[in-house]
């Protein structure tokens, strides 16, 4: 069976270890982007079946990304945004401009997990 | 004269020694030389540790993510790989940096992760003990540190560190204090009860807060009394307690804040009147009468506000009181707004307003009408109806064909308006308004509903699929539903929406046209056909043979599988559906129905009556008249479409019998023979039977009926999601291979036991001997029966050739031990680490292997293999005697209390010396039941021992029987291969 592509956009490299290594378990390819100007490079290379991304990025926000994704790339592809607390007015302009799915900080993997699936 | 000169310098420079300028240059320059230096090599010192920070940090990510999701199921080789880590952590941790840079990441892991992640963060933090660290941290004099300390721990919710920090509740230094204040509130319920009791400085507003935030984000927290603070030595444990008793509701403790009305200290006094204003105290406005003279003004707007809440008009007096005597304005301002609050507009506006008795208006100078409020009036209700009638709409559809209605009636409406002239302000009245206002209201009720509401938004109910009967009745009354402008918001099959949206344009024009497209049978066809079981009743399977074309054909097609006992009656069922075909435009066939299996059930009187029977021809039945029909479309070569029974000759009846033969492992023939014939009289002839209606339609009419349908519905027919795989089924039930599972099928080919047999001789040995005894009792084949005599004869003299037999052998073999693998490739350390984990987690299984390592080298490795062999001898024996104890307590409950004591004393002298060993080995035993590191590493072939309990049993069930061989030759292999 082949295998989800997941994108995973966060800049916590710590963070986005234990994500991966969750997201591996469950049967996803994960790659890693540590800022935008990554996330770009790794669009333009291969478009994931789904992509996770922080709000707060260097060089790129997550809601960029998003307007990147469905604008530029006049792509579809499914999008969970990871947002802190607190922080709903990027939550909304998020799904205002094409996310998916949102989750907060501070993550409960299993919880990701579901919402994959569900998206998925 | 004698001429003296003097020479005086002007000016003179003091002599500038160079030298020392030069010396001071060159220490000066040298200083910054130094000075950058220095800075040069700090900062790269930062940079490299901050790198060497990270580096680690990377590192150790994936080893915490592998701990914190290891599943106790793991595999073997995760489990394996999972104690390596271990290990390799371990060892890591040894080193001060390591165990700071382990402690940072579980820190900042532990913020960005919730759940159940965070649970096994906090767990892994204390079993890889980095809370001694903080623990340590503690005892530093330096404040920063021991606060560092309580908050790591605080956050990592090491309980065990709550008395520790109690200790620093009133400590001197403030910083510590309130981190051990949150600390102690954090880590136990209990926390705030302790700390509201001893705490003796002052608690801040801002501590207050946070205090109050960690226990609202307590889960199931149960607030104390907090009442029993009032009574505190510390005015702001006072103070807190009620604002606690504010919060949390508890109006139990009325008199205390009639007491603490009279508090000294103005904060207490205020929030005590709050919390009597909150909960309705009303004993208490006399002591706030009392306490109000002497109270500052806040307090006293405070008390005003809370009397004119909760005081009635015996306290007016008291208030104008206050209002005539109080020189604040403020003060007075807020009695007097009291007073309103307790008799609205008993005070009314007095200064600045002007007597207008004597003012006279000019003659010439009329007061102009108002235009009042009929009209408003109307224009509300106009308004009204018209959003309630665009809100529906809106949400319905565009294009409804009510708004002509609707237009007429709001004309009227706006023509009475226009109607009306503008009256006076006098002439006004209440009941003029209602009057007016009823000009709508009396608009008759058939006028007025349906049009201007629209009720297209309603779904049409069907609580059950018509009758025929009912079907002429709804027929007859499509009139009246046609009345009815329906529109479906469903989702309607693909191909009847273009109707039903050219219906929805012209739904007036349609409903004279065609009466029915707008109520047909085709938008329920979403709706599945379920007939329903009454009662226990043998259920018929029952599968299409190909996609059916109509009503009829479905019923024709429907294919008999099972074969039960059983009384089918179709007749309702048919009824139902043929009734459906009245509507002749019901597509129907784009129902995706799943044939799996439909119970039908019929009652036993109409059965008798109704149901022709056809039984298979080679249980000598048959009915000639439904076999012709069906002959000609054999031979045809069309496929069957009415399999109403199964044709056998007697070449498959032969087959038949020999199967069941093979099948079933009957002591002797008669028994076979036995079976066969209960199923010929009982079983087959009852799912054989035909499908059968009640009413007049004969099988040939039905047949007929589809045929015409069929070429009407051709389009349909390619539309249709019936799976056309599972409609070629019906023809497979003739052969053999759909009355026995296809594994059977492959057991008794050659080809199966032909490799069976090459590879028993090839890697099989004197084990395999029951089982070759097995297959030469069962096999019927000559050929086999000669091969697996020769492997027999050759198993046998390697049994004579070798060793005697010894059948306990296999139970013998030494398990996989993942300890003594590791041991292998460990340093003395490593050795020592993985005796402490056996100690943890090993098990019975272990013994052996511990008894070995008594004869080790190294005195060390002894010394602590001698102590856990004998901790878990001890374990093992406590297991065993709780199961003895356990077991003895159901059976022998009239066992004497000497006999009792006798095994509790034992056990209790096993615990005590398990406890010493333990303490020997400075290891705590842990009371909580989950332990990530608690791993049963139970290596056994469970396969293998539920495979030992079948055969003990003697008990053979059928699947035993057929893959019974399967199952011992791939228990066999996997024995070998695990040696």
């Amino acid at each position: 069976m082949e295998k989800n592509r997941l994108l995973l956009a966060e800049d916590d490299e710590l963070l986005a270890s234990l994500l991966n290594f969750r997201l591996e378990k469950e049967g996803y390819e994960v790659q890693i982007s540590k800022d935008g100007r990554e996330v770009k490079a790794q669009l333009k290379e291969q478009m994931p079946d789904i992509i996770v991304s922080d709000i707060m990025m260097p060089y790129f926000s997550g809601i960029e990304l998003i307007d990147y994704v469905r604008k530029e790339l006049n792509s579809d592809v499914p999008i969970i945004i990871i947002s802190s607390a607190g922080n709903e007015e990027n939550v909304l302009s998020a799904f205002e401009l094409g996310a998916n799915d949102f989750i907060s900080k501070p993550i409960n993997p299993s919880e990701l997990i579901v919402r994959l699936k569900r998206i998925i | 004269m004698t001429r003296l000169t003097y020479k005086l310098p002007l000016i003179n420079a003091p002599k500038i020694d160079t030298d020392l300028l030069w010396d001071m240059s060159v220490l000066f320059v040298g200083l910054a030389v130094v000075y950058f230096v220095a800075i040069f090599f700090y900062r790269n010192s930062l940079s490299k540790k901050a790198a060497r920070v990270m580096q680690r940090k990377r590192e150790l990510s994936p080893m915490i993510s592998e701990f914190i999701f290891f599943e106790e199921d793991a595999s073997k080789e995760e489990t394996s790989n999972y104690i390596n880590l271990k290990i390799e952590i371990r060892q890591l941790i040894k080193d001060d940096f390591n165990r700071e840079i382990l402690s940072e990441v579980l820190l900042d892991l532990r913020k960005d992760v919730s759940g159940d992640t965070q649970k096994r963060l906090f767990k892994l933090y204390q079993d890889l003990d980095l809370h001694t660290d903080a623990f340590a941290k503690l005892k530093s004099v330096r404040w920063e540190v021991v606060s560092t300390a309580i908050k790591d721990l605080t956050q990592m919710q090491v309980v065990e560190a709550y008395v520790l920090i109690t200790k620093f509740i009133n400590d001197k230094r403030a910083t510590i204090r309130k981190q051990a204040e949150i600390a102690v509130v954090t880590l136990k319920y209990e926390g705030l009860s302790y700390f509201l009791d001893t705490t003796k400085h002052k608690i801040s507003e801002w501590q207050q807060l946070k205090l109050l935030e960690v226990i609202r984000n307590r889960e199931d927290y149960q607030p104390a009394r907090f009442k029993a603070w009032l009574t505190s030595n510390n005015s702001f444990v006072v103070l807190f307690a009620l604002r606690l008793i504010k919060f949390y509701n508890q109006n139990d403790a009325n008199t205390s804040l009639i007491e603490l009305i009279k508090h000294k200290n103005n904060q207490i006094k205020q929030e005590a009147i709050g919390c009597i204003k909150e909960f309705h105290v009303v004993e208490a406005l006399e002591t706030l009468k009392i306490v109000f003279w002497k109270s500052s003004t806040d307090i006293k707007i405070s008390i005003l506000d809370t009397i004119g809440s909760l005081g009635t008009k015996t306290d007016i007096e008291f208030l104008q009181l206050i209002e005539k005597k109080e020189s604040n304005f403020y003060v007075k301002s807020k009695a007097l707004s009291s007073i309103n609050a307790i008799d609205p507009e008993s005070v009314m506006p007095s200064i600045g307003i002007l007597d207008t008795t004597n003012y006279k208006i000019p003659d010439d100078i009329k007061i102009p009408e108002v235009p009042v409020s009929i009209d408003n009036e109307i224009n509300d209700s106009i308004e009204l109806i018209e959003e309630l009638d665009k809100v529906i709409t809106d949400d319905i559809s565009e294009e409804n064909t009510e708004p002509i209605v609707k237009k007429q009636k709001l004309e009227e409406i706006e023509e009475q308006k226009i109607e009306k002239q503008p009256v006076k302000e006098d002439q006004v009245t209440e009941e003029s308004i209602l009057e007016n206002v009823e000009v709508v209201k009396e608009q008759p009720a058939d006028e007025i509903s349906f049009d201007l509401i629209g009720l297209d938004f309603l779904p049409i109910v069907v609580d059950k699929v018509p009758t025929e009967k009912e079907s002429i009745d709804a027929n007859k009354a499509l009139n009246t539903i046609n009345h009815l402008s329906v529109i479906f918001e469903e989702v309607t099959p693909i191909d009847t929406n273009k109707k039903n949206r050219s219906s929805q344009r012209e739904p007036e024009k349609s409903m004279e046209k065609e009466p029915q497209t707008d109520f047909t049978l085709k938008d329920l066809a979403f709706l599945p056909i379920v007939v329903e079981s009454v009662e226990m009743q043998p259920t018929v399977a029952v599968q299409p043979e190909e996609t059916p074309r109509s009503v009829d054909d479905m019923i024709v097609q429907f294919d008999v599988v099972s074969t039960e006992k059983e009384h089918i009656e179709l007749t309702n069922s048919i009824a139902a559906i043929t009734s459906l075909d009245q509507y002749n435009t019901v597509d129907i066939f784009n129902i995706n129905v799943e044939f799996d299996e439909i119970s039908i059930t019929i009652s036993e009187e109409q059965t008798i009556n109704n149901i022709e029977v056809i039984e298979p021809n080679f249980l000598s039945t048959n009915i000639e008249e439904a076999e012709e029909n069906l002959m000609d479309e054999i031979s045809n070569d069309i496929p069957v479409t009415s399999p109403l029974y199964v044709e056998m000759n007697p070449k498959d009846e032969e087959k038949f019998r020999e199967i069941i033969n093979n099948i079933i492992d009957f002591e002797n023939k008669e028994e076979v023979d036995e079976i066969i014939e209960e199923f010929e009289n009982e079983v087959i002839d009852i799912n054989f039977i035909p499908l059968v209606n009640d009413t007049e339609e004969t099988i040939e009419s039905i047949e007929a009926k589809s045929q015409s349908q069929n070429a009407k519905d051709d389009q349909l027919e390619e539309s249709s999601e019936v799976n056309t795989d599972e409609a070629q089924i019906p023809n497979a039930i003739l052969s053999e291979e759909s009355l026995i599972p296809s594994e059977i099928v492959d057991l008794n080919s050659g080809e199966y036991i032909d490799q069976l047999l090459e590879d028993l001789s090839e890697m099989g040995d004197y084990r395999e001997l029951p089982l070759l005894n097995e297959m030469l009792e069962d096999s019927t084949y000559s050929a086999v029966k000669e091969r697996v005599k020769t492997i027999i004869i050759k198993f046998s003299e390697d049994v004579v050739q070798s060793a005697p037999f010894k059948p306990k052998m296999v139970v013998e073999l030494k398990s996989f031990n993942v300890f003594e693998d590791l041991f292998r490739t460990c340093d003395s350390e490593s050795k020592l680490i993985l005796l402490n984990e056996m100690l943890a987690i090993g098990d019975k299984d272990d013994i052996d292997f511990l008894e070995s390592l008594l004869h080790d080298s190294d005195e060390a490795i002894q010394h602590k293999a001698a102590l856990v062999l004998e901790v878990i001898r001890l374990k093992f024996e406590e297991e065993v005697d709780s199961t003895i104890l356990h077991t003895s307590n159901k059976k022998l409950t009239d066992t004497t209390t000497t006999e009792k004591e006798l095994i509790a004393s034992q056990k209790q002298v096993s615990k005590k010396q398990y406890d010493t060993l333990m303490n020997e080995l400075e290891i705590k035993t842990s009371l909580d039941s989950f332990d990530i590191f608690e791993l049963d590493f139970e290596f056994t072939e469970e396969e293998s021992d539920d495979t030992d309990k079948e055969e003990n049993s003697g008990q053979k069930t059928t699947q035993n029987y057929f893959m019974g061989p399967i199952g011992h030759l791939t228990n066999k292999i996997i024995e070998k291969l695990n040696g």
